[in-house]
């Protein structure tokens, strides 16, 4: 097979894709990128060309802003250093042939079948000042003083939110990084165990180096998830209290959509996407490695 | 071959729109907000309509977030005739657009069912609020008094008596406190209540009405004057007196209601929509009662000033029949329609004597305070710089949440108008 | 050995109660949901945490009647099925090109596409609406799914790269050799030994547009066009004013049903490997 046929089967193969995503994705994106240079209410037509006032204002004269990024960022590295060693450890665990691992993947994975509105309505109970079990459980193993109002509490609320989001997500990463290492060829093991290597030196030798490019999506997933979080927050809290809970996309949707302050609003998304965007990609460059294959 | 099936299959889906009416007859598009009313009363009232005009059609529709639907509509210029676009839309920037038909020469014209102009048969406060630059343009249709509410029940249980003035309050809240119940609770996941509940009213007792309207009209140091000192120290020694329930802040409107309802809180901020809203959760027997905010005994603001705002439709510049649409609002505005609306819906309405009928129990003190009020207040910068109100339930959340003082609070609030007040982009009352 | 041994048996019991106690951590809240949803609502704030007081069916028949939800059912059974098509068969098709084909401009062409995630949703959606309205595929499902098939495909692209990527060269190099066409080498070999990132992708795009709300929101209008994520949107907002969480939660079961069964399926496809066989047909 030469040079041209490759060529071509690689043209058949990509036109649906980009065709479609070139149209109804790219373009309107492109086109949003545009409408962030002008003042625009977003409730009829009519704009105004500002150039690139909505990113100065944005960087020099808006607070809230880097408010939002603190808290996206503490969104990203408390998920980061609870989702990825425990889903890693579950999925290795549930690999092996563990006694009910397929029941457990089963379960595992639930939340995520769980609309995120009913989640977050269903976490709001949960953490409810007057009747929440979380209150409930603090008080039965005498721990009652400590039993606050949680979302309703600038120190906790936040916290509250990402635990949520956790809770939600870990799911997701454990079938991703399981279908990483249920890949892997099952003589990898064996000849490991036979070289006499305990479990965690299997893990560390062979499903480690062999689930890398897996663990890197997963990383890369994390920032992009973390980063775009909205959701769960405008429906628990609207990101407050006083501004506590904001998040990059619930300060965008209330200037989009509340404040109608919609060129604002895309110079922000814009913003937005530039962050995840050179996030990932040092992502990527930091877990670069030799791609194994076997 | 499957994905062309596919593909004439969805086709074939798209095409069920209505199609234009045959019969020669005008078709007009009604757009409602569905919140706790219904679309039945504004159904019922195309109804009769088409029967005094017999060429007319109107199609009623809504849905409980109209506004998503309304904005992109507004965008593409394709949009209903009449419509009541709800709380979710920025109403005031469709007019500052240029999307929204001036009323005035309708409001000139004779009222339904009255022999005076039309715009003479709203409550005077309400109509105007729909002013700008000299010209109608939003019109109120039903209204809501805002104030608070106790637990009859609970109250005559222990002989405790609504109380008029801060004074009484911070007496009775001391009672109430020693029987474990929560003296007053709010909907803290939305501070619009505590700034109407709290916030104003304290405010205007404590400096006037005018000390308010300063604020509202953004005049430079309006949001820390004396007034807003006084009125944030209050909910500050609230707060520190542990009168308001713990927890609060992180309920939702709906949460907090049931815990005044559960009978958990003595007290609540809320507007006459409180009882339709909490309609399926009231016990049987559970009585509640509507009273004006304490103010305090020596305050410069008059006490009988009552805090009145009402629901707002709207004439979109583009429609194709705005004349139409706009008849059609002026006789559901009718006395006659607006009494049906207040029977059916248990609510107020913005027209006068409207209330000339056998109001529900919920309603007869709301009314009485609205109709021996020597003024008429409403949160209308909420609706103008929505910005700066973000800004201001902000600063009100820290504020009972005890992250900042009184004095930082006013601050912080006067940075916020100050802001707004300097940006030549937003367009001012 | 013995040492050994037990030490083995700790280990493996230490693994189970986390594993359980996780599980318990997943599963309670759900639990709670469905007995929630049986509740009424002065119930559910009087006994949260308890067995209902009396079971109230009442609420699902207020949810399936106020939130619409036997006809949206259907059109979102349709639309997720039909989009789901496109996605997995137009994303694998380009993800294998991205992943095992040489070709100028590859690396640029997979960061194009992957970049995609990173989009904030709301940020192209007024533009879409417009476009849409332009093309005549706007309030119809031919705009829907194309608008569900574009913004999925990033993700899936992304996820099926991977996948392809850890296949064995030599498998497709071997086809080749046998006289098999890129085309058979990809649909015979290739997307079968795929199958987990099939199926994973197809989950995770089937919880996506089944819970999809923004998107269809702004370019159905008809009545009779809505989806499931529309209906239960209006039914929050009832709840905003009418107070009425036994039919909320009601709702949320129901609409958690659907996707629960489907995964149970896919959980039972998966032991059994038989999806190879069902794609390639």
């Amino acid at each position: 097979m030469n040079k041209r046929d490759k060529l071509r089967a690689a043209v058949v193969f990509l036109a649906p894709a980009m065709l479609l995503y070139g149209v109804f994705f790219v373009l309107p994106m492109v086109q949003a990128f545009y409408v962030a240079l002008f003042r625009w209410r977003g409730v009829s037509m009519e704009k105004q060309f500002v150039g690139i006032d909505n990113f100065r204002t944005l960087f020099t004269g808006d607070p809230v802003f880097w408010q939002c990024l603190s808290h996206n960022l503490m969104f990203l590295i408390v998920s980061f250093i609870t989702i990825i060693p425990l889903s890693l450890f579950f999925a290795s665990v549930l690999a092996s042939r563990i006694r009910g691992a397929d029941v457990y993947r089963g379960i595992f994975l639930f939340p995520n079948v769980i609309s995120i509105v009913a989640v977050a309505a269903l976490w709001s109970f949960i953490y409810h000042p007057t009747f929440g079990i979380l209150n409930a459980l603090l008080k039965g193993i005498g721990l009652g003083k400590y039993a606050t109002g949680w979302l309703g509490e600038p120190r906790y609320a936040l916290l509250c939110v990402i635990a949520t989001s956790i809770w939600y997500s870990l799911g997701f990463y454990i079938v991703l990084l399981l279908a990483g290492i249920k890949s892997i060829p099952t003589y990898f093991y064996e000849a490991s165990a036979l070289d006499g290597a305990g479990s965690w030196q299997s893990f560390c030798h062979v499903t480690l180096p062999l689930v890398w490019e897996i663990l890197k999506l997963a990383v890369i997933y994390l920032i992009i998830h973390t980063l775009n979080i909205f959701g769960l927050v405008w429906v628990m809290t609207e990101g407050g209290p006083n501004y506590h809970t904001e998040t990059l996309l619930t300060y965008l949707y209330r200037q989009a959509f509340v404040q109608s302050n919609f060129g604002y609003a895309t110079a922000l998304g814009v913003v937005v996407f530039v962050l995840i965007l050179g996030a990932s990609l040092a992502a990527g460059r930091l877990m670069k490695r030799e791609t194994v294959e076997f | 071959m499957l994905a062309a099936i596919c593909f004439v299959v969805l086709m074939g889906c798209g095409h069920n729109k209505p199609s234009a009416s045959t019969t020669g007859k005008i078709e007009i598009e009604v757009a409602v907000f569905q919140g706790g009313y219904g679309l039945d009363f504004f159904e019922k009232a195309a109804r009769e309509y088409e029967k005094l005009h017999p060429n007319v059609r109107i199609r009623v529709w809504g849905n409980p977030r109209i506004w998503e639907q309304l904005r992109t509509r507004f965008v593409a210029g394709d949009v209903p005739d009449l419509c009541w676009p709800g709380w979710g839309m920025d109403t005031w920037a469709l007019v500052y657009d240029g999307k929204v038909m001036e009323m005035d020469k309708y409001l000139n014209q004779k009222a339904y069912d009255q022999d005076i102009k039309w715009k003479d048969t709203f409550i005077p406060d309400l109509l105007e609020k729909g002013k700008y630059r000299g010209r109608y343009y939003i019109l109120p249709f039903n209204n809501n008094v805002f104030g608070w509410w106790y637990n009859v029940n609970l109250f005559e249980k222990h002989g405790w008596k609504p109380p008029k003035t801060y004074e009484e309050l911070l007496k009775l809240c001391e009672q109430i406190k020693k029987t474990g119940i929560a003296p007053i609770t709010y909907q803290g996941k939305y501070p619009a209540y505590m700034i109407r509940g709290f916030l104003i009213p304290w405010v205007i007792s404590a400096g006037g009405l005018e000390a308010f309207e300063a604020a509202q009209k953004l005049k430079p140091g309006a949001w820390k004057s004396p007034a807003f000192l006084k009125a944030t120290r209050m909910i500050a020694e609230l707060r520190d007196k542990g009168y308001f329930q713990k927890g609060a802040m992180g309920m939702d409107h709906t949460g907090a209601q049931m815990e005044f309802i559960l009978g958990r809180a003595a007290m609540i901020p809320c507007g006459t929509w409180l009882r339709s809203e909490m309609q399926k959760q009231i016990p049987p027997g559970f009585k509640m009662a509507y009273f004006n905010p304490p103010v305090l005994s020596n305050g410069k603001g008059d006490p009988s000033i009552t805090q009145a705002s009402a629901e707002t439709w709207i004439v979109p510049k583009e429609a194709k029949h705005p004349d139409i649409g706009a008849d059609f609002f002026r006789f559901m505005t009718s006395l006659k329609m607006a009494k049906r609306f207040v029977v059916e819906k248990q609510t107020l309405m913005s027209i006068k004597g409207s209330d000339q009928v056998k109001l529900p129990p919920d309603l007869v003190l709301p009314a009485r305070y609205l109709r021996s009020a020597k003024a008429t207040w409403d949160a209308e910068f909420s609706d103008w710089y929505k910005a700066m109100n973000k800004e201001i339930e902000a600063a009100i959340a820290a504020l009972l949440a005890g992250e900042i003082s009184p004095e930082e609070c006013c601050e912080r609030m006067e940075r916020a108008a100050a802001q707004t007040r300097n940006d030549p982009s937003i367009p001012k009352h | 050995m013995r040492v050994n041994l037990s030490k083995r048996t700790a280990a493996t019991a230490i693994t189970q109660v986390i594993l359980l106690t996780y599980s318990a951590v997943v599963v309670y809240p759900m639990l709670w949901l469905m007995l929630a949803s049986l509740k009424s609502s002065r119930d559910l704030f009087e006994n949260p945490w308890g067995i209902p007081a009396q079971l109230q069916f009442v609420n699902f028949v207020n949810a399936w009647t106020k939130a619409g939800i036997g006809r949206y059912f259907i059109n979102s059974v349709f639309v997720t099925a039909v989009s789901m098509f496109f996605i997995l068969l137009i994303g694998s098709m380009a993800a294998y090109a991205l992943a095992k084909l040489v070709f100028p401009g590859r690396a640029v062409i997979h960061a194009g596409f992957t970049s995609g995630m990173m989009f904030p949703v709301f940020l192209g959606i007024v533009p879409l609406f417009l476009l849409l309205r332009r093309l005549g595929m706007w309030d119809n499902y031919v705009g829907l799914i194309a608008a569900y098939v574009a913004y999925s495909l990033s993700f899936t692209i992304f996820v099926l790269t991977g996948f392809f990527r850890q296949l064995p060269s030599e498998l497709a190099e071997a086809g080749l050799m046998d006289g098999c066409s890129e085309y058979a080498v990809f649909l015979k070999i290739m997307l079968p030994l795929a199958k987990p990132g099939l199926i994973a992708a197809g989950i995770f795009n089937f919880f996506g547009i089944w819970n999809e709300y923004p998107l269809a929101l702004v370019i159905i209008a008809s009545e009779n066009l809505r989806t499931l994520p529309l209906g239960i949107a209006n039914l929050l907002m009832v709840q905003h004013y009418e107070t009425d969480w036994g039919a909320l939660f009601a709702g949320l079961v129901l609409v958690m049903l659907p996707s629960l069964i489907v995964y149970l399926i896919f959980q039972r496809q998966i032991t059994e490997g038989l999806t190879a066989g069902a794609l390639k047909g």
